[in-house]
């Protein structure tokens, strides 16, 4: 239920930018989600239709890239990708590890015309 | 059209003022927890009974989030500490703008510890920084031995698992040890808690783990 201030947030993000480059239009806007972020991606597009509606932005479209957590075991050095079940290292079982990527929300790229 | 590469994460607006107000408190040395759990786990219960035990040694403030209500923060200031209730009116989480909201008028005053009790919530909560140094999951018994599995995000954002109402071990089909057991799959440095709030049993560990930190705290001063 937090997908509106998220979406909020970028399109904060994405207005300044639009503003720099004195964009006319705004086309795709790419956004990473790291699945242990706890966001639900049909809500997230919903609310970023609905807020950029009558804004320079209107018409841009959210192009939502899902990141599987990865993780490094403590021991034996690999990096693995976290089951979501168990995150201990698949390899040597070791209960230490250290995550590396999968819990941010990060705008990588917005095309502007 | 023209690509423009960048690389900012999201929810900063919080994240700014939660920054702002660690560094507040890092600077007057207050130790801040986050609690968060489900609906019904025992975190009044929990800060109920740290408030009893502390008051006379500690300035504790406590601020208490629901969606309605006052009764929460009202329980808590009967054991005489400072309490502030949070309403959100509707939202599933605390961020960092209605805490700052609420402790402006308590700036000007020093406190060794600040507890935060958010909404309670398994999913949200875990996506905001509020300026805590942890996260302090709360999960209680019959409510789920696998809660950790279906809720991942929430056991990686906290440091500290509690494991709350022990007393009703031998009433339910649920297991304590489970419970730890699985939120250690998820993350395995998870510092933790067997508690009853209402036996007091396991509750002296948690006091003095919580004085133990604030000492920690203290000494970076």
């Amino acid at each position: 239920m937090h997908e509106l201030g998220i979406a909020t947030d970028i399109v904060g993000v994405v207005t300044r930018v639009a503003e720099e480059h004195e964009a006319k239009r705004v086309g795709d806007v790419v956004v990473e989600i790291g699945l242990l972020a706890a966001v639900d991606t049909g809500s997230l597009e919903f609310c970023f239709e609905v807020i950029t509606r009558g804004t320079r932005l209107e018409g841009a479209h959210l192009k939502v890239v899902e990141i599987k957590p990865r993780a490094r075991c403590d021991a034996c050095g690999e990096e693995y990708e976290v089951r979501m079940d168990n995150f201990h290292c698949p390899h040597c079982e070791s209960k230490k590890f250290e995550l590396l990527i999968g819990s941010d929300i990060s705008i990588k790229e917005v095309e502007v015309e | 059209m023209k690509r423009v590469e960048l690389e900012k994460k999201v929810i900063s607006a919080n994240e700014k003022l939660a920054q702002a107000n660690r560094e507040k408190y890092a600077k007057e040395g207050t130790f801040v927890i986050n609690l968060v759990s489900s609906p019904g786990s025992g975190k009044t219960r929990l800060i109920e009974e740290t408030a009893k035990r502390l008051k006379d040694e500690l300035r504790i403030l406590v601020l208490t989030g629901d969606i309605m209500t006052e009764n929460d923060a009202r329980r808590v200031a009967r054991h005489g500490v400072d309490a502030v209730q949070i309403t959100t009116g509707g939202a599933c989480h605390l961020d960092a703008r209605m805490v700052d909201e609420k402790l402006e008028p308590y700036k000007s005053r020093p406190f060794d510890l600040v507890i935060v009790e958010n909404v309670g919530n398994l999913v949200c909560p875990s996506s905001y920084d509020l300026g805590e140094d942890l996260k302090v999951l709360l999960i209680a018994v019959g409510e789920g031995d696998d809660k950790p599995l279906k809720y991942p995000p929430m056991v990686t954002a906290s440091e500290v698992l509690v494991v709350n109402k022990t007393d009703l071990k031998d009433y339910t089909d649920s297991d304590p040890d489970a419970i730890v057991e699985n939120a250690l799959k998820i993350k395995p440095d998870l510092t933790v808690f067997k508690v009853s709030s209402k036996t007091g049993d396991g509750i002296e560990e948690w006091i003095e783990w919580l004085k133990s930190k604030l000492t920690q705290k203290r000494q970076t001063l």
